[in-house]
């Protein structure tokens, strides 16, 4: 385990922050930290970096306590800040070479690397700009860079997308996973389930500082074990009908509204052929047929009771 | 090292305040110098200085035979030995010198004890530093005479010397109007120089200070693996030798000015003893606005208030001798006003009166206490706010 945090409570005078909060990340990972805003996300972070002294809990980076002064740690962890953290009086090279050279003194191999890193984040016509002159999604790779130029072996990106494009955001996400095939372990918190969906290779739901459900994306969904929903598009269905289908075989629920009719089954097998024999069977005609897997969003509104994102 | 290296990059983004602030200073001074340089001569011919002295010294012979030289050379007004009836003399130019002969004068010059004769002026007069010349030559002489004329009772000596000095002729005349105007210049120069030091210092220090400690920044560093003591030194580090360049800056600019008057005068070291005091309070100054303020509004409000404010009341723009007692009692407790009463005492010295150096080092030695209070208060502030 390259980072183990148990039973973390994190106080900021009344609000408890951390509840008891646990996660485990492997190495290879890429371990999405999956939560809508205020649910502790970033909280965790800092407190894994050693930036907030916590109340309780314990924490072990490269299995070892982490300390403000564990240099030697620090030293291959790469931090890329939910605020972008940059000097607003240093050039993007500078910038980019002023953080690498804290942990690598070479002035050689810093050339490199930073050069290198502003090929990855793409901001190569952009080497002399200074960070007011950037645009938001700009600045961000800007941010991405600084804390990744150093080729560290565990990555924090702490909603590295927020406010970037579509184009920007699939650029960095691509990143991300090559920086991981080439050894990284990455922590990414995000509240977009999609890009966690995407990216991520196991993902810890978090919601109001605690651990709500870990795994892989799969084991998540089995989780819920929420069976499949099927749409089917019909016009003017009987009442009567919609009572029969609910008669139907691991037929959970079945609502009908605006020409369209979901049933939800629990478990079982072949549901699709069942309902659709009895549309047969009853000279009902319909249209489009879509058969849903659950989202995370399911599975976050599963245990909780709420949209993942409001 | 990066830290260090950082500080440099950084403070190009405030280099042009910086040097808008030099520039200012140079520029006025260079005005005043030059606006100041004719009229001296024109003056010297037509009047002689009103003066007021205070013998304290009672009968004793010399100290008379300086009280009649100067009675002969000036337009003596007389006044009784009142602080408050002479500062209104002062005030109102009634007399633009008042030079006082202490008690003891005589006997500590003859045995060749420090001694002084004290004055306060009009600050910014030019004919008082005529009278600080004669008193000079007055003093000179009579050293010579002692020194080298065999034994002689003190009425003697007295009576010697006012007859060498009657013989002479206003030789000064002849000495070109330049050199005189450039002294003045100089004079000034170091005056103001607080205000241009403390400008700058407060500008660069406090410009680097915000950058480093916003907070998500400060985060970010605190993140890699360089212990914040070790980044800590290195600003440290960067201050110092940013002071010192400012420093530096400033004082060869008096010697491109001012060159062979300031060279000459022999006052170089004590003028760079104290404008150093100075400057290490306009970077603790800087470093209390660094950590306290948030906004470059904030900060460009702070460092005109009280780079304004302090030179103001202190006796930079406005001597202390005009400023109203009042004023002066409040200006006791900023650093600016020790750093003008040394200025002011530096540049009434001459050789022959080069004992009263010790009041100049206790000016010094309480601008470099402020500076440590002002440094230790910020540590305190900080530490304070650093415990979230
Ligand atoms: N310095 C602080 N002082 C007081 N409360 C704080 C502080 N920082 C965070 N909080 C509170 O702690 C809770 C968790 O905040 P945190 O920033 O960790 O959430 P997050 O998951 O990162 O949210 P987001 O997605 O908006 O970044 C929130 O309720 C927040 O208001
Ligand atoms: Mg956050």
């Amino acid at each position: 385990m390259l980072v183990r945090v148990q039973n973390l409570v994190k106080r900021y005078g009344n609000l408890l922050a951390l509840d008891h909060f646990s996660m485990e990340v492997g190495e290879g990972e890429i371990l999405g930290l999956l939560g809508p805003n205020g649910s502790g996300k970033t909280t965790t972070i800092n407190c894994i970096l050693s930036l907030l002294e916590y109340d309780k809990g314990v924490i072990e980076v490269f299995g070892k306590a982490m300390a403000p002064d564990a240099y030697e740690s620090k030293r291959n962890i790469g931090v890329v800040m939910q605020n972008v953290a940059v000097f607003q009086e240093l050039r993007v090279d500078e910038n980019i070479d002023y953080f690498c050279g804290m942990y690598v003194s070479d002035a050689k191999a810093r050339r490199r690397l930073v050069d290198k890193a502003i090929d990855f984040v793409g901001l190569g016509e952009f080497r002399t700009f200074y960070p007011k002159k950037l645009s938001g999604g700009l600045l961000r790779r800007l941010n991405i860079a600084c804390g990744i130029a150093h080729e560290p072996k565990l990555i924090f990106l702490d909603e590295p997308t927020v406010a970037v494009d579509p184009q920007s955001r699939n650029k960095i996400l691509e990143g991300i996973r090559d920086l991981n095939r080439q050894g990284a372990t990455v922590v990414y918190t995000s509240h977009y389930m999609e890009e966690v969906e995407q990216l991520c290779t196991r993902i810890v739901i978090m919601d109001k500082g605690k651990t709500l459900a870990m795994g892989t994306k799969d084991e998540l969904k089995a989780m819920i074990n929420d069976g499949d929903t099927v749409t089917v598009e019909l016009y003017a269905l009987q009442p009567d009908h919609v009572a029969n289908i609910r008669q139907l075989p691991h037929v959970t629920r079945a609502e009908y509204a605006d020409n369209r009719l979901a049933v939800h089954f629990d478990g079982g097998q072949h549901n699709l052929l069942t309902l659709l024999d009895y549309l047969k069977s009853r000279d009902l005609s319909f249209g489009r047929v879509f058969s849903e897997q659950p989202t995370l969003n399911d599975v976050f509104l599963e245990i909780t009771g709420r949209q993942l994102r409001d | 090292m990066q830290v260090f290296k950082a500080y440099f990059k950084v403070m190009r983004a405030s280099a042009g305040a910086i040097s808008i602030y030099i520039a200012i200073f140079l520029g006025l001074s260079v005005a005043f110098s030059l606006a100041e340089a004719p009229q001296e001569a024109e003056r010297f011919a037509q009047t002689r200085t009103p003066i007021a002295v205070i013998n304290r010294d009672g009968d004793a012979s010399l100290a008379q035979g300086l009280a009649g030289y100067l009675a002969d050379t000036s337009r003596v007004v007389p006044y009784p030995d009142d602080p408050e009836k002479l500062q209104d003399a002062l005030f109102f130019r009634d007399v633009e010198y008042i030079a006082i002969i202490p008690a003891g004068f005589s006997a500590d010059f003859l045995s060749g004890r420090d001694c002084a004769v004290q004055n306060v002026t009009v600050s910014g007069s030019i004919s008082s530093r005529y009278v600080d010349m004669r008193i000079d030559k007055y003093l000179r002489t009579a050293r010579l005479r002692h020194q080298y004329g065999g034994d002689q009772s003190q009425e003697e000596l007295a009576a010697t010397v006012r007859a060498d000095l009657a013989q002479e002729t206003p030789v000064t005349v002849l000495s070109s109007s330049a050199t005189n105007g450039s002294e003045r210049g100089f004079v000034f120069y170091y005056r103001y120089f607080a205000y241009a030091v403390l400008a700058t210092i407060m500008m660069g220090v406090s410009s680097i200070m915000m950058a480093f400690n916003k907070p998500d920044l400060r985060r970010r560093n605190l993140c890699a693996p360089i212990p914040a003591r070790s980044a800590n030194l290195q600003l440290a580090a960067g201050h110092t030798i940013f002071a010192l360049v400012c420093w530096s800056v400033l004082v060869l600019c008096s010697f491109v000015l001012y060159g062979r008057s300031l060279l000459s005068s022999g006052l170089v070291w004590l003028y760079c003893l104290n404008t150093l005091a100075f400057t290490v309070v306009s970077a603790s100054i800087g470093f209390l606005v660094g950590s306290s303020v948030r906004s470059t509004g904030a900060q460009a409000g702070a460092v005109n208030v009280i780079a304004n404010g302090m030179c103001f009341i202190g006796g930079v723009f406005v001597p202390q001798s005009i400023l109203s007692k009042k004023v002066l009692d409040v200006g006791r407790f900023l650093p600016a006003y020790w750093y003008v009463k040394a200025n002011d005492a530096i540049s009434g010295l001459s050789r022959a009166t080069a004992g009263a150096l010790l009041p100049i080092y206790g000016d010094v030695l309480i601008q470099l206490a402020f500076a440590a209070a002002i440094f230790a208060t910020t540590l305190l502030l900080t530490k304070e706010r650093q415990a979230e």
